[in-house]
Protein backbone atom coordinates (compact mmCIF):
# COMPACT_ATOMS: atom_id res chain seq x y z
CA UNK A 1 0.00 0.00 0.00
CA UNK A 2 1.02 3.35 -0.86
CA UNK A 3 1.47 5.73 2.07
CA UNK A 4 1.42 9.79 2.23
CA UNK A 5 4.49 11.29 2.10
CA UNK A 6 4.28 14.68 5.10
CA UNK A 7 6.59 16.43 3.04
CA UNK A 8 4.06 16.49 0.06
CA UNK A 9 1.02 16.56 2.24
CA UNK A 10 0.47 20.81 2.34
CA UNK A 11 -1.61 21.47 -0.52
CA UNK A 12 0.45 23.94 -1.84
CA UNK A 13 3.62 21.62 -2.30
CA UNK A 14 1.20 19.20 -3.50
CA UNK A 15 0.01 21.48 -6.31
CA UNK A 16 3.85 22.37 -7.10
CA UNK A 17 4.91 18.55 -7.36
CA UNK A 18 2.33 18.11 -9.54
CA UNK A 19 2.70 21.06 -11.44
CA UNK A 20 6.58 20.05 -12.39
CA UNK A 21 5.56 16.94 -13.03
CA UNK A 22 2.91 17.08 -15.06
CA UNK A 23 4.80 20.12 -17.47
CA UNK A 24 7.39 17.42 -17.88
CA UNK A 25 10.11 19.69 -15.31
CA UNK A 26 11.26 16.08 -14.12
CA UNK A 27 14.98 14.82 -14.18
CA UNK A 28 13.95 11.57 -16.72
CA UNK A 29 14.25 10.86 -19.31
CA UNK A 30 16.13 13.81 -19.66
CA UNK A 31 16.34 16.73 -16.91
CA UNK A 32 13.93 19.61 -17.73
CA UNK A 33 12.99 22.61 -15.72
CA UNK A 34 10.21 25.24 -15.62
CA UNK A 35 10.48 29.17 -14.87
CA UNK A 36 9.65 30.09 -11.69
CA UNK A 37 7.22 32.68 -12.06
CA UNK A 38 5.90 30.14 -14.41
CA UNK A 39 5.50 28.06 -11.23
CA UNK A 40 4.28 30.67 -9.38
CA UNK A 41 1.63 31.87 -11.77
CA UNK A 42 0.22 28.24 -12.38
CA UNK A 43 -0.47 27.29 -8.47
CA UNK A 44 -1.39 30.95 -8.06
CA UNK A 45 0.92 31.87 -5.35
CA UNK A 46 3.06 34.85 -4.26
CA UNK A 47 7.01 34.55 -4.82
CA UNK A 48 7.74 34.58 -1.38
CA UNK A 49 5.25 31.90 -0.49
CA UNK A 50 6.22 29.61 -3.15
CA UNK A 51 9.99 30.35 -2.23
CA UNK A 52 9.08 29.25 1.46
CA UNK A 53 7.42 25.93 0.06
CA UNK A 54 10.02 25.24 -2.21
CA UNK A 55 12.75 25.74 0.74
CA UNK A 56 10.87 22.76 2.39
CA UNK A 57 10.84 20.68 -0.71
CA UNK A 58 14.40 21.60 -1.58
CA UNK A 59 15.60 20.42 1.98
CA UNK A 60 13.80 16.90 1.35
CA UNK A 61 15.82 16.99 -1.88
CA UNK A 62 12.34 17.10 -3.65
CA UNK A 63 12.98 19.60 -5.87
CA UNK A 64 16.26 21.37 -7.56
CA UNK A 65 16.80 24.95 -8.28
CA UNK A 66 18.88 27.00 -10.79
CA UNK A 67 19.34 30.39 -11.51
CA UNK A 68 20.37 31.88 -14.60
CA UNK A 69 22.39 35.25 -13.54
CA UNK A 70 21.27 38.33 -15.80
CA UNK A 71 22.56 41.52 -15.84
CA UNK A 72 21.41 42.72 -12.82
CA UNK A 73 19.15 41.06 -10.13
CA UNK A 74 15.99 41.40 -11.13
CA UNK A 75 16.69 39.85 -14.62
CA UNK A 76 18.03 36.44 -13.64
CA UNK A 77 15.93 33.82 -13.88
CA UNK A 78 15.29 31.04 -11.34
CA UNK A 79 14.23 27.10 -12.81
CA UNK A 80 12.75 24.62 -11.04
CA UNK A 81 12.85 20.91 -11.16
CA UNK A 82 11.19 17.71 -10.05
CA UNK A 83 14.36 15.50 -9.09
CA UNK A 84 13.99 11.75 -9.23
CA UNK A 85 13.20 11.48 -5.31
CA UNK A 86 10.64 13.95 -5.69
CA UNK A 87 8.87 12.22 -8.83
CA UNK A 88 8.72 8.85 -6.85
CA UNK A 89 7.31 10.34 -3.62
CA UNK A 90 4.94 12.46 -5.78
CA UNK A 91 3.34 9.31 -7.32
CA UNK A 92 3.35 7.57 -4.64
CA UNK A 93 1.39 10.16 -2.48
CA UNK A 94 -0.89 10.29 -5.33
CA UNK A 95 -1.43 6.45 -5.53
CA UNK A 96 -2.02 6.50 -1.39
CA UNK A 97 -4.30 9.27 -2.09
CA UNK A 98 -6.37 7.67 -4.92
CA UNK A 99 -6.25 5.02 -3.14
CA UNK A 100 -8.15 6.85 0.39
CA UNK A 101 -10.20 8.17 -2.26
CA UNK A 102 -11.65 5.08 -3.70
CA UNK A 103 -12.48 3.70 0.06
CA UNK A 104 -15.04 6.46 0.59
CA UNK B 1 -7.15 11.05 6.33
CA UNK B 2 -10.51 11.14 5.21
CA UNK B 3 -11.36 9.75 1.37
CA UNK B 4 -13.29 13.35 0.83
CA UNK B 5 -10.05 15.17 1.69
CA UNK B 6 -8.03 12.46 -0.52
CA UNK B 7 -10.72 13.84 -3.26
CA UNK B 8 -10.39 17.46 -2.61
CA UNK B 9 -6.45 17.22 -3.02
CA UNK B 10 -6.82 15.02 -5.94
CA UNK B 11 -9.65 17.59 -7.56
CA UNK B 12 -6.97 20.56 -6.63
CA UNK B 13 -4.00 19.02 -9.27
CA UNK B 14 -6.46 17.97 -11.67
CA UNK B 15 -7.78 21.62 -11.71
CA UNK B 16 -4.14 23.11 -12.75
CA UNK B 17 -3.69 24.25 -16.04
CA UNK B 18 -1.80 22.47 -18.33
CA UNK B 19 1.59 23.58 -19.26
CA UNK B 20 3.02 21.22 -22.10
CA UNK B 21 6.06 23.16 -23.50
CA UNK B 22 9.51 21.59 -23.93
CA UNK B 23 13.01 23.47 -24.18
CA UNK B 24 14.88 23.70 -28.02
CA UNK B 25 16.56 20.34 -28.32
CA UNK B 26 20.63 20.55 -27.77
CA UNK B 27 21.03 18.50 -30.95
CA UNK B 28 19.31 20.93 -32.92
CA UNK B 29 21.93 23.79 -31.51
CA UNK B 30 24.61 21.44 -32.03
CA UNK B 31 23.52 20.85 -36.00
CA UNK B 32 22.93 25.09 -35.81
CA UNK B 33 26.75 25.38 -34.85
CA UNK B 34 27.99 22.53 -37.41
CA UNK B 35 26.40 24.29 -39.86
CA UNK B 36 27.59 27.51 -39.01
CA UNK B 37 31.05 25.88 -38.99
CA UNK B 38 31.01 24.63 -42.16
CA UNK B 39 29.78 27.69 -43.98
CA UNK B 40 32.59 29.32 -42.42
CA UNK B 41 35.27 26.76 -43.64
CA UNK B 42 33.76 26.84 -46.67
CA UNK B 43 36.07 30.25 -46.73
CA UNK B 44 37.02 30.95 -50.71
CA UNK B 45 35.33 28.23 -52.52
CA UNK B 46 33.88 28.32 -55.35
CA UNK B 47 31.16 26.71 -53.67
CA UNK B 48 30.79 29.49 -50.50
CA UNK B 49 27.82 31.00 -51.48
CA UNK B 50 25.56 27.97 -51.84
CA UNK B 51 26.90 27.07 -48.32
CA UNK B 52 26.56 30.50 -46.87
CA UNK B 53 22.75 30.86 -48.57
CA UNK B 54 22.15 27.90 -46.87
CA UNK B 55 23.69 28.83 -43.73
CA UNK B 56 21.93 32.01 -44.04
CA UNK B 57 18.55 30.25 -44.26
CA UNK B 58 19.25 27.69 -41.43
CA UNK B 59 19.87 30.36 -39.27
CA UNK B 60 17.20 32.72 -39.50
CA UNK B 61 14.48 29.65 -38.54
CA UNK B 62 17.07 29.20 -35.92
CA UNK B 63 16.96 32.42 -34.83
CA UNK B 64 13.29 32.62 -35.36
CA UNK B 65 12.79 29.12 -33.26
CA UNK B 66 14.80 30.65 -30.91
CA UNK B 67 12.54 33.52 -29.64
CA UNK B 68 9.71 30.81 -30.03
CA UNK B 69 11.44 28.48 -27.54
CA UNK B 70 12.64 31.62 -25.31
CA UNK B 71 9.33 32.66 -24.45
CA UNK B 72 8.19 29.21 -23.47
CA UNK B 73 8.36 28.37 -20.02
CA UNK B 74 9.74 24.55 -19.59
CA UNK B 75 13.14 24.10 -20.97
CA UNK B 76 15.37 20.88 -21.47
CA UNK B 77 18.14 22.02 -18.71
CA UNK B 78 21.68 22.63 -19.69
CA UNK B 79 23.54 19.22 -18.76
CA UNK B 80 26.38 21.41 -18.27
CA UNK B 81 27.51 24.78 -17.13
CA UNK B 82 31.43 24.63 -18.17
CA UNK B 83 31.77 28.10 -17.55
CA UNK B 84 30.85 27.62 -14.49
CA UNK B 85 32.96 24.45 -13.52
CA UNK B 86 36.22 26.14 -15.00
CA UNK B 87 35.28 29.58 -16.45
CA UNK B 88 37.40 30.64 -19.14
CA UNK B 89 39.70 33.44 -18.18
CA UNK B 90 37.90 37.03 -18.81
CA UNK B 91 41.91 37.87 -20.15
CA UNK B 92 41.57 34.94 -22.52
CA UNK B 93 38.47 36.57 -24.40
CA UNK B 94 40.19 40.13 -24.71
CA UNK B 95 42.96 38.42 -25.86
CA UNK B 96 41.24 36.82 -28.64
CA UNK B 97 39.07 40.00 -29.35
CA UNK B 98 42.20 42.09 -29.21
CA UNK B 99 44.03 39.93 -32.02
CA UNK B 100 40.73 39.73 -34.06
CA UNK B 101 40.38 43.50 -34.16
CA UNK B 102 44.31 43.51 -35.04
CA UNK B 103 43.29 41.37 -37.85
CA UNK B 104 40.76 43.39 -39.52
CA UNK B 105 42.58 46.27 -38.59
CA UNK B 106 45.30 45.76 -41.33
CA UNK B 107 43.21 43.93 -43.83
CA UNK B 108 41.39 47.53 -43.65
CA UNK B 109 44.74 49.56 -43.40
CA UNK B 110 47.34 46.89 -44.88
CA UNK B 111 49.64 48.11 -41.87
CA UNK B 112 49.89 46.14 -38.56
CA UNK B 113 51.42 48.82 -36.65
CA UNK B 114 48.79 51.21 -37.74
CA UNK B 115 46.31 48.56 -36.84
CA UNK B 116 47.88 48.38 -32.83
CA UNK B 117 46.56 51.41 -31.67
CA UNK B 118 43.58 51.37 -33.54
CA UNK B 119 42.65 47.69 -31.90
CA UNK B 120 43.72 48.78 -28.51
CA UNK B 121 41.55 51.49 -28.13
CA UNK B 122 38.72 49.45 -29.59
CA UNK B 123 39.29 46.82 -27.20
CA UNK B 124 39.19 48.96 -24.25
CA UNK B 125 36.16 50.92 -25.59
CA UNK B 126 33.80 47.78 -26.13
CA UNK B 127 35.94 46.51 -22.29
CA UNK B 128 34.36 49.81 -21.29
CA UNK B 129 30.84 49.32 -22.73
CA UNK B 130 30.21 46.06 -22.01
CA UNK B 131 31.97 45.88 -18.12
CA UNK B 132 28.17 46.47 -17.13
CA UNK B 133 27.27 42.98 -18.27
CA UNK B 134 30.33 41.65 -15.99
CA UNK B 135 27.46 39.98 -13.66
CA UNK B 136 26.22 37.75 -16.35
CA UNK B 137 29.48 36.87 -18.34
CA UNK B 138 31.60 36.05 -14.64
CA UNK B 139 28.79 33.43 -13.41
CA UNK B 140 26.25 32.89 -15.36
CA UNK B 141 24.47 29.82 -13.84
CA UNK B 142 24.48 28.50 -10.15
CA UNK B 143 22.12 27.46 -7.40
CA UNK B 144 19.16 29.48 -6.79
Amino acid sequence: MARLDPVIHPITRLKICAALFRAGATERPVRHEMKFATLRDLIDVSDATLSKQLNHLEAAGYVSRWRDYGVSRNKDVVWVSLTTKGTEAYSEHVAALTEIASEG
Amino acid sequence: MESKQARDALAEIEALPHTTSTGMPNWLMALAAVVTGVAVLAGNQAWQWVVLAAAGIFLALMIGMGIYYARRNVREAPRQDPYAENPTPPWFWWTLATLALMFVARMIEGNLWVGIPVAAAATVTAYLAFAQFNRAQVKRRGPA
